[in-house]
């Protein structure tokens, strides 16, 4: 599809400004693991310290990166499935929005005034530009969804007996999980934090304000996953030369990650006063149930590979996983699609660890976690995005991919360096190793007193894990840059592999609209939800002065609001 | 609706109903998710309460950069009932050789209860961020033989 | 009947996909289900012997 100057610099946009961002949050990747394994006993490095490094990492690989590419690849599945472009001033506000607001809180974290990590917990406050950034960022990836929308009812209008396009429902399903979940977020940031940062507030109900994080924290990792989803459904089939096995299968995902997303995000708070156990576990239920559409995906997606290899002629019954075109440099995206479900059998299956009561209790806040969302995000959902955006770029621009033969051996590297570094973390955190922590200071430094030697090999691991990722992830940038800056070849134009069904089920009307799903999405937010954040805003006592990360003595004057005086 | 992925789905709601029900099967008074309690600045007062033999009652406020008490001695077989807030930012409380983890946070209280069976040291972590002396806050559970007492 | 060649090979398509039965996914699945209760269990016996 031939698309417009102005499409087409808006996506090289989208995708260059998180991808040459990335280099940072890959330097600080490694920099944990440095850190962590007491290669160096130091708070900080090259003048930046550990904190701080990890504040940059997650929300620029993990809210930056995931949102810019969201919202590139929304754009462009609407755009390619309905032949109509989204409206030209909606897309470059959105793009502008989400633009300047990553450069403040970008500022705020360079500047150390932000070293709150990307959960950015209160009462440690960081500077309001980082909270203004954020929200400005998130608001800024909503815009896009109501140009998408409008284009949708349109074209149903147009073609009431047609079947939505499966990639479509998927970039509208994630949208919309993504503007619910983030007004919770946006309210937590505008409301409850700017304010109080800005010292017009004196406390905060930090009880509320994680309860609103994490009514957006759990529905964020499906908006990171479903892009990935939307791939393996609509493109993976064709790259592996079979089709796709059932594509009622994939609206029903879709339609049950809609339900799923949001109404579980309490089981982040497990370990968290003040919340009733009841609704913990009601929550943890219905974790349960957003396990269902991925385990269903992985059935469908195996059988679909299965007929590929079948198609050309394996024999046996897992044969079919010998005749995959793993190291095709014409397919590359093949190899970058199912290096991330390979990493995703250990991801999700840990995940539905973390989400049962009290298995919790051994993991939560232990290196385990990192291990577990390593495999995740870190895998499915880095892997497309930088296969599709290598994709999309090289298409558009009309360009050859740079080292094609290295190209297509980046994804397995990173499989390797992933599966190295969340096994040493995951036994890491069975024996008590915390996230978050700098241990080359203490728990690391054999000459402290806190040093803790069965924490050696597993920090080794998870090191030599990280130079390795470190290294494909270097190979990756050599990759997309050389192509960027090499000589356009062809002309551009926005291609999208689409997959074929196997079994194309006639239309059924109740997998193709989205009003009953999003009326049963909201009775089981409310259900959810209403409970939780009454127990939030109700059972706490005082509210909490802000804390900056270097100082026990509050900001606000211990006269105004701490609790030593009541 | 294809055979298989109907199979699928089933298969799945049968092995997730598994994990419910064993979890529903092993909860009991020492494993189960922290008990949540009404605010009371008592709670800021870091104390250790003997109320009997083998019964402790344990104040333990989490502060920038320290646990208090960062000690705590009882004999092997005590059951403690740990009460947990923050005087500043949010904290966590993990005592990875037992069930025990908890977040510690400004103007709640966590409550958990503990049963040390076996003597030796129970290292409690903090393994939340919350600032710059994070990795150096640590505290200890001591478990005595009985032959102390 | 003579049948031209370019029939047959669509027919045989069309056999193939009729007659293509996922038996190789359903053992995927199973083991993807047996190590999801190993690494469930595993947890799940830690936890109870920590307690």
């Amino acid at each position: 599809m031939q698309i417009s100057k102005s499409l087409k610099r808006l996506i090289y946009w989208e995708l260059g400004i998180p991808l040459t961002l990335l280099t940072i949050g890959i330097y600080h990747g490694l920099m944990q693991t440095i850190y962590r394994a007491g290669v160096i006993h130091q708070s900080s490095f090259a003048h930046l310290d550990y904190y701080q490094g990890l504040t940059l990492h997650g929300v620029i690989n993990a809210v930056v990166l995931t949102s810019f590419f969201a919202v590139a690849f929304g754009h462009a599945t609407i755009a390619f499935y309905f032949k109509r472009e989204p409206h030209k001033w909606v897309a470059w506000l959105s793009f502008w929005l989400m633009t300047v607001g990553t450069l403040m809180a970008a500022w705020a974290m360079l500047a150390g005034k932000a070293s709150v990590l990307y959960t950015f917990y209160p009462p440690l406050k960081a500077h309001p530009l980082f909270y203004l950034g954020a929200a400005l960022l998130i608001v800024g990836s909503w815009i896009p969804l109501f140009s998408w929308a409008n284009i949708y009812v349109k074209w149903k209008k147009e073609n009431p007996l047609v079947k939505t396009p499966l990639a479509v429902i998927g970039t509208l399903v994630n949208f919309t999980i993504w503007f619910v979940c983030t007004l919770a977020v946006a309210y937590e940031v505008l409301v409850l934090l700017l304010p109080w940062a800005m010292g017009w507030k004196a406390t905060v109900n930090v009880t509320l304000a994680r309860t609103l994080f994490w009514f957006f924290g759990h529905a964020l990792v499906y908006f990171w996953l479903l892009p990935a989803y939307t791939m393996y459904y609509t493109m993976l089939p064709k790259l592996a030369g079979g089709k796709l096995f059932s594509d009622l299968a994939g609206r029903i995902s879709l339609f049950l990650f809609l339900l799923f997303s949001v109404p579980v995000g309490v089981h982040h708070q497990f370990s968290d006063p003040s919340i009733p156990r009841g609704i913990k576990m009601f929550q943890g239920l219905l974790t349960f149930g957003v396990a269902i559409p991925s385990f269903i995906t992985a059935f469908t997606l195996a059988a679909s590979l299965e007929y590929a290899g079948k198609k050309r002629g394996s024999k046996g019954l897992l044969g079919f996983f010998g005749k995959l075109p793993y190291l095709d440099p014409n397919k590359y995206l093949f190899a970058y699609l199912i290096c991330g479900l390979i990493l995703f059998i250990f991801g999700g299956l840990t995940g539905i660890v973390n989400a049962s009561g009290q298995l919790n209790a051994v993991v939560h806040n232990t290196a385990w976690l990192p291990g577990h969302f390593h495999m995740t995000v870190a895998g499915p959902v880095f892997l497309s995005i930088i296969g599709m955006s290598l994709y999309l770029y090289s298409g558009i621009a009309g360009k050859k991919i740079f080292l094609p033969r290295v190209n297509v051996i980046i994804p397995y590297l990173w499989v390797i360096g992933i599966l190295i570094f969340s096994a040493g973390l995951s036994w890491g955190g069975l024996m008590g190793e915390p996230r978050r922590t700098n241990l080359g200071m203490s728990y690391l430094n054999p000459k402290n007193e806190l040093f803790t030697p069965e924490w050696v090999p597993t920090t080794m691991l998870a090191l030599c894990g990280g130079i390795i990722m470190t290294f494909a992830a270097l190979l990756f940038f050599i990759v997309f840059f050389g192509t960027m800056f090499s000589k356009k070849m062809q002309t551009g134009s926005l291609d999208l592999p689409v997959s074929e069904a196997l079994h194309d089920e006639r239309q059924i009307l109740l997998f193709d609209r989205f009003k009953p799903w999003l009326v049963i999405m909201g009775i089981l937010i409310l259900l959810a939800y209403v409970p939780a954040f009454y127990s939030a805003s109700n059972n706490p006592g005082p509210g909490a002065p802000a804390f900056t990360p270097d100082n026990p003595v509050p900001v606000q004057p211990a006269s105004q609001s701490n609790i030593y005086n009541q | 609706m294809d055979p298989y992925e109907r199979k699928i789905i089933l298969i799945t709601g049968a092995v997730l109903s598994l994990f419910i029900f064993s979890i529903l099967y092993a909860r009991n008074r020492n494993n189960d998710l922290p008990e949540c309690l009404p605010y009371n600045k008592a709670y800021l007062e870091p104390k250790i309460t003997r109320l009997d033999e083998k019964t402790y009652q344990v104040y333990m406020v989490a502060q920038m950069w320290q646990f208090q008490p960062a000690q705590i001695e009882v004999p092997v077989g005590s059951e403690v009932d740990f009460f947990v807030t923050s005087k500043d930012v949010v904290h966590g409380l993990h005592i990875n050789d037992k069930d025990v983890n908890m977040m510690a946070i400004y103007g709640n209280i966590n409550k958990t209860t503990v049963k040390f069976e076996k003597a030796g040291i129970y290292k409690i972590t903090c393994h939340e961020y919350c600032g710059i002396g994070h990795q150096s806050m640590q505290a200890e559970v001591i478990v005595n033989e009985s032959s102390k007492y | 009947m003579i049948v031209s060649a370019s029939e047959t090979a669509s027919q045989k398509d069309q056999d193939f996909d009729r007659t293509f039965k996922p038996k190789g996914a359903v053992a995927f699945f199973a083991l993807l289900i047996v190590l999801g209760m190993i690494i469930w269990f595993g947890i799940y016996f830690l936890m109870l012997s920590r307690v």
